[in-house]
């Protein structure tokens, strides 16, 4: 079989079932049988309106109408967009038209509550009531046909949707199988977006492959009070939950004892962290915190991956445990893994296992021995067909290696090393910062600055890591000498400028006219920025640095 | 922290605002400055729902999400709270009494 389509029909029960918890506590539930007959109904409405192979815009709150219409999408051969539902009146709604455009679609789906307020771009409501599912006729479709295109990638200005095809998912899928050994998923839990790569593959469609049921909750529920998540696992009794370590921190900090009393997690066998850089901190911490509820320290599970790759490259499976190494961080630097006992923790995140994997040298000379630090490199059936509608960019990160392979590698532009059967993710070349589990694109943060301070020249922004995998946003930004006002006033709109739109700290530097370096044809250096802030080469006018980014610069001095 | 049967007065509201602060950071209380805008310390969105959070369970108050952007400093925002419970007020005497 090569479709998802069909391998999830042939696991339809009515003893599965998703439950979404509302954020009033309330309960909705769906069985397999009902899911697939409401999909089934609405990919007739879908396929009555002439939409086959029509991308659709899927705009959701979370919960189990977004399951529907995403599975409805799957059955009537329509690629599904998943995208977070933009807040009334900000400019997230300009962002929905470039989506669109990007993406070539013309049709919005959402829910009845929030079809008046998508009504400027002619959101519409799938009446499937109205449509027969027994009238539905399987599409033809093969491995090679895309299911859903991810818009993880690409600023705001700037999207780029990953062509997601129903063989990459049943790969990817099939290794998330893998991972749990003699004891398949029963039930999952938790709280991730599902327009998000890991909430959509690692517990959406999860579930429905494995035919195990699913519990979830909205991501702003789980912010507010994240002991909401640990209950669904205690009260469910899952077994399974994925979130990025934002989330497992979080969990630590704000968990008061009288919670704490109250949670069972000794079901769960598997927390996969992933999505963003995995702190070892974080993972002890946590594992102390919730020793009394009967969390285990081998339920951890953590993994890298992207949504270039449809979700997972490599995660530890079941049962092994964390395996956290120090390495010398002056030999991490100069892209060597040096054990040192002293040195810098990092997290291994599993072995290589069912996908090809190598790590690159950037500057182009191939492979690099085990324990050097150069580029992920990965290829196999799980690799998605490439960024929609752009060949270049497609040919540039889908397709590299040697043209007589047909280029089968994709460039990650994350950078790590393998030693001892495992890896290691250590940093990225490409721009994206990752914060709270969120990609961040420099443009879309240089944008903002700019509009803050109209009379600034250039702004670089860039992500610093610290050595416990935490990141910070740092933005350099050019000012004009006799620009009006004093510069701690001109600092301060930018940092609120930013904070408020992006909900981000932000470290901040103003710097001279021709600090910020360009190439020569005008491409914006921010790796090298990035090198020149760390090393504390630049020469601010004005330093608004945060406590922890202070330190970093301390540290490096 | 029983929800709000007595207002609280403004040094403790300070205070409890203060260790809040420093409980999403991961910071000691000390280090906080009531004075300084709490981005500077790295505070961001998800630190700021929270607030919302404990200040509608510890203060009783429903307030709006952008609080902590719109009230910068611990005493901005102990000053919009106080603010808002001297309103409050009236309503809350009698309940207050049972005390």
């Amino acid at each position: 079989m090569t479709d998802f389509v069909t391998h999830v029909r042939n696991r339809i029960s009515d003893d599965r079932e998703f439950v979404f918890v509302r954020d009033d506590g309330g309960r909705n539930r769906l069985t397999f049988a009902e899911l697939d007959r409401r999909a089934r109904a609405t990919a007739v409405w879908l396929a009555g309106r002439g939409l086959t192979d029509q991308p659709v815009l899927l705009l959701y709150p979370a919960g189990l109408d977004f399951t529907v219409a995403f599975l409805g999408c799957l059955y009537a051969r329509v690629p599904a967009i998943p995208a977070p539902l933009p807040d009334a009146g900000t400019p997230h709604a300009s962002r929905v038209r470039t989506l669109m455009r990007d993406a070539g679609a013309r049709l919005v789906l959402t829910d009845p509550a929030h079809a008046s307020g998508l009504s400027g771009l002619s959101a519409r409501v799938a009446d499937a009531a109205t449509a027969d599912p027994d009238a539905w006729t399987p599409p033809a479709l093969t491995g090679g046909t895309i299911a859903y295109l991810q818009y993880t990638s690409g600023s705001t200005s700037d999207p780029r949707g990953v062509e997601v095809s129903h063989g990459n998912l049943l790969h990817n899928l099939e290794l998330f199988r893998s991972l749990a050994r003699e004891r398949p998923v029963r039930r999952l839990a938790g709280w991730l977006p599902h327009y998000h790569d890991m909430g959509l593959v690692g517990l959406q469609l999860q579930a429905l492959h494995a035919a195990a049921d699913l519990v979830f909750m909205s991501p702003a529920a789980f912010v507010a009070r994240p002991v909401r998540w640990l209950e669904l696992i205690s009260r469910h009794g899952a077994d399974w939950t994925v979130s990025p370590d934002f989330g497992y921190a979080w969990c630590t900090r704000r968990i008061t004892d009288e919670q704490l009393a109250g949670l069972d997690l000794s079901t769960l066998t598997m927390a996969l962290s992933g999505a963003e850089p995995i702190r070892a901190g974080t993972l002890a911490a946590f594992e102390r915190r919730f020793a009394p509820a009967g969390f285990r320290p081998t339920t951890w599970n953590p993994g890298y991956g992207l949504a270039e790759c449809t979700l997972m490259v490599t995660c530890v499976p079941q049962g092994q445990g964390v395996t956290v190494r120090r390495f010398d961080p002056s030999a991490l630097q100069r892209h060597r893994a040096v054990p040192a006992p002293e040195g810098t923790p990092l997290v291994a995140c599993g072995p290589v296992s069912g996908l090809d994997l190598r790590i690159v040298d950037p500057g182009g000379s191939g492979p690099v021995a085990d324990g050097e630090i150069g580029e992920i490199w990965v290829a196999g059936p799980s690799v998605a067909l490439g960024y929609r509608g752009r060949p270049a960019e497609t040919r540039a990160t889908f397709r590299a290696g040697d043209p007589a392979l047909h280029g089968r590698w994709l460039r990650t532009g994350d950078l790590g090393f393998l030693l001892d059967g495992q890896l290691y993710v250590t940093g990225r070349i490409k721009d994206v910062i990752i914060v709270n589990g969120r990609n961040l694109y420099p443009q879309d943060l240089e944008e903002a600055a700019a509009r803050a301070n109209p009379a600034a020249g250039r702004s670089a922004a860039f992500g610093v890591r610290r050595d416990d995998g935490g990141e910070h946003v740092v933005l350099v930004q050019e000012v004009r000498r006799g620009q009006p006002g004093a510069l701690g006033e001109t600092a301060g709109r930018v940092m609120d400028q930013v904070t408020r739109e992006f909900g981000i700290p932000l470290s901040l530097m103003l710097v001279p006219r021709g600090a910020v370096r360009q190439t020569t044809s005008g491409k914006l250096r921010r790796r090298h920025m990035r090198e020149l802030f760390l090393s504390g080469r630049l020469a601010p006018l004005h330093a608004e640095l945060e406590p922890a980014v202070n330190d970093l610069l301390e540290t490096v001095a | 922290m029983n929800a709000a049967s007595e207002p609280m007065p403004p040094d403790d509201l300070r205070r409890w605002l203060t260790e809040r602060v420093a409980a999403y950071l991961g910071r000691p209380p000390a280090e906080i400055d009531a004075t300084v805008k709490l981005r500077t310390y790295g505070l961001d969105s998800i630190h700021a729902l929270s607030l919302c959070v404990d200040v509608e369970e510890a203060v009783g108050l429903l307030v709006e999400p952008t609080l902590a952007w719109d009230h910068p400093t611990i005493d901005d925002i102990a000053a919009h709270l106080t603010d808002l419970l001297s309103r409050d007020r009236p309503r809350r005497e009698p309940a207050a009494d049972t005390e």
